[in-house]
């Protein structure tokens, strides 16, 4: 019994190691996290963005700022939520994925669609029209094979009599 | 000076107006004493401004502080090197290099041989003088290079020091040797539509002037991302700063063209399609140029709000309309006698498909550099377009890009069977997922890196497979040692391996850009004695120091370096302070090696002589400097001499008595 018992609590602690180790490691956000970096690349950080955060004290001043908020307990939408609240489309890198904006990202790829739909269009055309001339023409060769070994009969004959006219 | 400054520049101005009016009356008259003082006048024009140039490089080399611009861009102090090259540094002096290249190319294509008794001539430098009025009109009118100033200051303003970097040397030469080189296919282009002779002749003789340019734009465009990549608040290499897509869109359009008129030359086909490619490259040329001028975007580039982008915005627009006005009107006769696709999967389908690709990619460029304005215009929200738009838009584009760069040139002209697919593609093809797989067993998670690095093994794959198939092919008829048989394949048809050597270089850029997925920073402060691990390097902070440097002072630290233990040296990033600036400039310090760069940058140190650096390691860079290496080798190879070259197509018009 006290074997189960035993085994029961090495499960249970096994079970929940990884989540401990979890929220540990959440406990010590930087500057250098990659979380951190990760959110601070979706925002404009008031036209900051393209600065480099060795040089840049508005940026560095972001990065302290994301990784406090993550020390917290937020989440990187709530974050980004917070901000978006804050500065609205204007305080992010990328247009909104809805609305107006939402045309900035499909519009590349409709075209390339429209293009890609041309295309088939015309190499579908092009190649029926092409196959056709090929069938015609292969017709036509035909025909003309048959009238030139109409002619060439013709033509043997012709020389035939000629011959046991003459020979 | 001021006078003959500003005479080099309105006689050059009123030169261009008479020798336009002269070529026109020479064509509509067919009078070839007209033609003849064109040409005059076009070399006179080219000689005024080699003389407005050389007088610009004397006015800033020896301080002429009197003059606005000289000011403007250069001190006393600037070494000689950085005085000259402020030339391109602002408005009037870039324009003034860029009138030279123009008129330098106009000359070029006046008076070469090839052009010599070609009637096409007056009408390709017509077109050419319509570019040099307007920027000798801008130069006279608008922004002027010889202005002077009321009171002459004792000290000029000084160079950015962001600019006094060797990249400033060369980018802005090279990126105007490429725009501005555009021009001349452009003209050429015009010229064969004002002819009504659209045949494969303005594309055989422009063939070499399209690839020097292109290859221009690239070295440009490389060279920019290197300079990018060593000062910093740039963004590494390429940020997608308006700027930069401004001659990124042409390039791409270049590519495109120079693809297609493969399939003109050899199948008579896509005429309509090569005249609009070289229409919308020229005309991006000017949109970029409207961009840089205009301050309409944010741009670490741009030289300020000016009203200079109007008028290069009515020009763009008078181009184009012009340009297009004679496209639809020639377009029933361009149609004629034009070839056909005869199956879809061939060489021509999947070059248009190429196309296809290249064109979406310059449109999602524009797209997404101009939706900031479009948001602003119709909604009143200027939106911010940055990497993260970019990169989520054209990553799929350009993987699709080198995909097909991998088996479009080894597709078979008008039908290509399953077995010469099989053949080219099986073992390539094999290897490459061969390849994903281990990158997949190595922690490899995110699609892109894997896709991107499958498709480039396939590409390089691909290609050598071409290489060595051909090579044994020859050897089989001439029994030629191996390195006989590949010099003697290259070098006979060096437009085929040239493009297969650009395509090489492609790839190893890519290999290179793919690479910044695994790229690793941290940014730590500390004390003398402290070390800083990044992946596997550990770096000791060992000193502060200062030093002079000429009239500048440097403040640099001291950090040695260890990889898994083993010594490799010490790494000096540094902080600059210009006596004509207020921000001390940053010098980064990096060590190269083809797997990495271990990249350190000082970012501030305190009293106590804590310093706070910013480390980072990204990996492969240096495959980006030995691609474009390699690409600019590939073009080269491209455009010397060989068969190609010396074929010198004859104009099959109507015939015109002037040339």
């Amino acid at each position: 019994m006290i074997r189960r018992r035993w085994l029961l609590v090495c499960i249970l602690l096994f079970i929940m190691m990884p989540t401990y180790n979890h929220v540990q490691s959440q406990d010590i956000y930087t500057i250098n996290s990659p979380e951190v970096k990760d959110i601070a690349s979706h925002l404009a950080m008031e036209g900051h963005s393209e600065h480099d955060l060795a040089t840049c004290t508005t940026m560095q001043r972001y990065y302290e700022e994301i990784a406090e908020m993550l020390n917290e307990g937020f989440s990187k939408q709530d974050i980004l939520a917070d901000y978006e609240a804050m500065y609205g489309e204007q305080g992010f890198r990328e247009p909104n994925k809805t609305g107006f904006s939402l045309l900035a990202w499909i519009l590349p790829f409709i075209a390339l669609g429209a293009g890609t739909t041309a295309f088939i269009i015309r190499v579908t055309r092009q190649v029926k029209g092409h196959k056709q001339l090929t069938d015609e023409a292969r017709e036509g060769q035909e025909k003309g094979v048959s009238q030139d070994s109409t002619e060439n009969d013709i033509m043997k004959a012709l020389i035939e009599e000629e011959k046991r006219h003459h020979l | 000076m001021h006078v003959i400054g500003n005479i080099t520049i309105y006689l050059a101005f009123f030169l261009s107006i008479y020798a336009f009016i002269v070529y026109i009356l020479g064509i509509n008259k067919q009078d070839q004493r007209f033609i003849d003082s064109g040409k005059g006048a076009t070399m006179g024009i080219f000689i005024l401004a080699s003389l407005s140039m050389v007088l610009m490089f004397v006015l800033l080399g020896t301080s002429q502080f009197q003059f606005e611009y000289v000011a403007h861009y250069t001190s006393s102090d600037l070494p000689l090197i950085y005085k000259l090259a402020a030339l391109w540094a602002g408005n009037a002096g870039s324009l003034l290099l860029w009138t030279f290249f123009l008129t330098m190319y106009s000359a070029m294509v006046t008076f070469s041989k090839k052009m010599k008794r070609n009637p096409m001539t007056p009408y390709i430098t017509s077109i050419l003088l319509l570019n040099i009025m307007f920027f000798y009109f801008i130069l006279s009118f608008v922004t002027q290079p010889f202005a002077i100033l009321e009171n002459t200051p004792v000290e000029g303003r000084g160079l950015n020091p962001m600019l006094q970097d060797p990249g400033m040397v060369f980018h802005p030469v090279t990126l105007y040797l490429g725009y501005v080189g555009l021009a001349v296919p452009f003209a050429f282009a015009i010229a064969s539509l004002i002819v009504k002779n659209m045949d494969a002749f303005w594309i055989q003789m422009t063939r070499r002037w399209t690839i020097i340019a292109w290859a221009f734009l690239t070295l440009g465009n490389v060279i920019g991302g290197y300079w990018a990549y060593t000062e910093l608040g740039w963004g590494g290499y390429w940020a997608w700063d308006p700027v930069e897509n401004a001659s990124f869109m042409p390039w791409l359009t270049v590519t495109a063209y120079l693809h297609s008129v493969m399939i003109q030359e050899r199948k008579n086909m896509l005429k309509i399609w090569n005249l609009s490619l070289i229409i919308l490259s020229y005309a991006l040329t000017l949109f970029g140029t409207f961009l840089v001028r205009s301050g309409v975007l944010t741009s670490v580039h741009a030289f300020g709000e000016t009203n200079l982008g109007a008028y290069f915005l009515v020009f763009m627009a008078f181009m184009v309309i012009f340009s297009m006005y004679l496209l639809m009107s020639r377009y029933q006769l361009i149609k004629k006698d034009t070839g056909q696709f005869e199956a879809y999967v061939s060489k021509e389908s999947s070059f248009l498909i190429n196309n296809l690709i290249l064109l979406g990619g310059t449109f999602a460029v524009f797209w997404g550099t101009v939706f900031p304005l479009v948001s602003e215009a119709v909604r009143g929200t200027k939106v911010t377009v940055g990497v993260p738009f970019f990169n989520t838009v054209m990553s799929p584009i350009l993987l699709s890009l080198l995909f097909l760069m991998a088996i479009c040139p080894l597709i078979a002209w008008q039908r290509a069977s399953f077995k010469n697919i099989k053949d080219k593609f099986l073992i390539p093809a094999i290897i490459s997922v061969a390849v994903a797989i281990v990158i997949v067993v190595m922690g490899v998670q995110d699609a892109y890196p894997v896709l991107g690095f499958t498709i480039i093994t396939f590409m390089i794959l691909t290609h050598l497979v071409e290489f060595i198939r051909r090579t044994r092919a020859r050897r089989h008829v001439t029994k030629e040692a191996v390195p006989v048989a590949l010099f003697r394949l290259m070098i006979r048809s060096r437009r085929r391996y040239g493009g297969y050597i650009v395509h090489l270089g492609i790839a190893l850029i890519a290999f290179g850009i793919v690479g910044a997925n695994f790229d690793v920073e941290r940014m730590d402060t500390l004390a003398i004695g402290e070390t800083l691990t990044i992946g596997d390097y550990t770096l000791t902070y060992e000193q502060l120091g200062q030093r002079s440097d000429g009239v500048n002072e440097s403040v640099f630290a001291r950090l040695a370096i260890e990889k898994h233990g083993r010594d490799l040296g010490y790494i000096y990033p540094e902080r600059v302070f210009y006596l004509n600036w207020e921000e001390p400039s940053t010098e980064v310090a990096v060590r190269s090696t083809l797997r990495e760069d271990l990249y350190v940058v000082l970012s501030g140190w305190e009293e106590d002589r804590r310093a706070t650096f910013q480390v980072k390691i990204n990996p492969l860079v240096q495959w980006i400097w030995i691609g474009s290496f390699v690409l600019v080798l590939g073009a080269v190879f491209a455009i010397w001499g060989g068969r190609y070259g010396q074929v010198n197509p004859r104009y099959t018009g109507p015939e015109r008595n002037v040339y």
